[in-house]
């Protein structure tokens, strides 16, 4: 009986870990009509590089070092 | 022995662990690399957080409490993007070893003034839970 109370335990408790990925993975397939491919996944790297290449570049032109 | 108190921790252990492993995680099918797209992904966005805050805080008139100063400013900087470069490095070829040392670089030169600052420090934490899921290092503190 405790087994069982444990493993339902672990089981509600990786729930909300689940469904967030669940969310993740629905939110991409409504607003694209796809599971993110390979090439969608690691295409987002650059992306984010780029970002914050273009963050910094804003601040070190408006902060030149004396 | 089992007592109410413990399965609640347990399970508050669980849940913590399993949300953050499972946002990590993506489902069967993906390569090795995709995986590793993912967890670039996600400390390229703790870093592009910490790097809002330190700005934001940089942008306080001068003189002001909170303010962070224009050389830490430029280390935190030149962490962001030399982590971006190691997430690049990490996702192509599977090594940390970028990642790890513009941590550390960050550790030993930011002020420790700007570490206490509550903001940055919860901006770091963040940024070095996501290290520590990618490197497997447990002490990331100097």
């Amino acid at each position: 009986m405790n087994t069982v109370l444990q493993l339902l335990n672990i089981e509600q408790a990786a729930m909300p870990g689940i469904l967030m990925l669940l969310s993740i993975i629905k939110a991409h397939h409504n607003a694209t009509g796809q599971i993110p491919s390979e090439q969608q996944i690691l295409a987002a790297i650059p992306v984010d590089q780029q970002t914050l290449k273009t963050m910094w570049d804003g601040w070190t032109a408006a902060h030149p070092q004396t | 022995m089992l007592t109410r108190r413990r399965v609640r921790m347990s399970s508050l252990v669980c849940l913590m662990f399993l949300t953050v492993a499972c946002a990590q995680k993506l489902p069967p099918g993906y390569s090795a690399q995709a995986q590793r797209a993912m967890e670039g992904h996600q400390i390229l966005q703790e870093v592009m957080g910490l790097s809002r805050v330190v700005i934001n805080l940089n942008a306080l008139p001068p003189n002001s409490v909170g303010r962070i100063s224009d050389d830490d400013t430029r280390i935190v900087r030149d962490f962001a993007l030399a982590t971006s470069d190691g997430v690049g490095r990490y996702v192509d070829l599977g090594a940390p070893d970028g990642i790890l040392a513009a941590w550390t670089s960050l550790q030993q030169r930011l002020s420790a003034n700007t570490k206490i600052s509550p903001q940055v420090k919860a901006a770091l934490a963040l940024v070095s839970t996501q290290i520590q899921i990618i490197t497997g290092v447990k002490d990331l503190t100097q």
